[in-house]
């Protein structure tokens, strides 16, 4: 099966089984990454690039995990949306990223 | 704050014992090894995101590390053993060719690590964190303690 075949079954999964390979691949991903420093290295980690492989419509799923707990999604959310609503004074501070981010899917209409 | 990580594989820190380590701050994801380190606990230092050097953000190989603790002074040095009015980082490196960790010597010649999301612990020497996650140590670079004022 080829990568773009494999990608597009996954983008057209049931949301409920969307939601479900989500969260185990961010289950898999945040228990491998937990130790990491290096993004590079974090966002290489296997569970990671499969989550930017099932594109847009994980993007209001991950937006509610960094509302929830902030943490290295945003080389993710930049892959798959091509956007970067992260203000410059606000780089390198995590809590003020992710308010970006979210404020950003609020204002796309992603999550409420 | 004190005890020792509590549930982590042997795999990925094979070398770190209840008798090498203590942990000295909560879990949290605002910084990581690096800006611990440079002893910042308000930013998650990254190239292309928050990296006060100019660096390829896409390559994570150590000359990143390298380069930016010269950009804050430090030059390489020989070892870990402490010295007289300077202060130390050790920088580690996994099989890939990454840099995976940063290390900051403390006054008492004890090591402190920030552990990705984890907490920050005080451990007795730089290979207490080597041999797992974070590969080995690839070097130290030390500099000139700032005057006190």
């Amino acid at each position: 099966m080829s990568a773009t075949t494999a990608t597009n079954f996954l983008i057209n999964l049931p949301r409920e089984e969307l939601e479900r390979e989500f969260h185990a691949l961010a289950a898999e991903w945040m228990e491998r990454g937990k130790y990491l420093s290096n993004t590079v290295q974090i966002a290489l980690i296997p569970a990671y690039q499969r989550i930017i492989g099932l594109g847009r419509p994980v993007v209001p799923l991950i937006l509610e995990e960094l509302r929830r707990e902030p943490r290295q999604w945003f080389w993710a959310l930049e892959k798959i949306t091509g956007q970067d609503p992260v203000p410059v004074e606000a780089r390198g501070n995590v809590q003020k990223m992710a308010d970006a981010w979210v404020a950003w899917g609020q204002q796309q209409h992603l999550i409420g | 704050m004190s005890g020792q990580l509590d549930g982590v594989p042997n795999s990925v820190f094979p070398q770190l014992t209840s008798a090498n380590h203590q942990i000295t701050s909560p879990k949290t994801t605002a910084y990581n090894c690096v800006a611990w380190a440079a002893q910042d606990t308000k930013n998650w230092w990254q190239p292309g995101s928050y990296w006060p050097t100019q660096t390829d953000a896409g390559n994570g190989g150590l000359m990143q590390l390298v380069q930016l603790f010269a950009d804050l002074g430090y030059r390489e040095c020989a070892g870990p053993e402490p010295e007289l009015g300077f202060e130390k980082v050790a920088l580690y490196l996994d099989a890939a060719g990454f840099w995976t960790h940063a290390a900051r010597q403390l006054s008492n010649g004890k090591w402190t690590s920030k552990l990705g999301e984890l907490e920050d612990i005080e451990h007795d020497t730089p290979d207490d964190v080597a041999g797992g996650a974070y590969g080995t140590v690839a070097g130290f670079m030390k500099r000139a303690k700032p005057q006190a004022a």
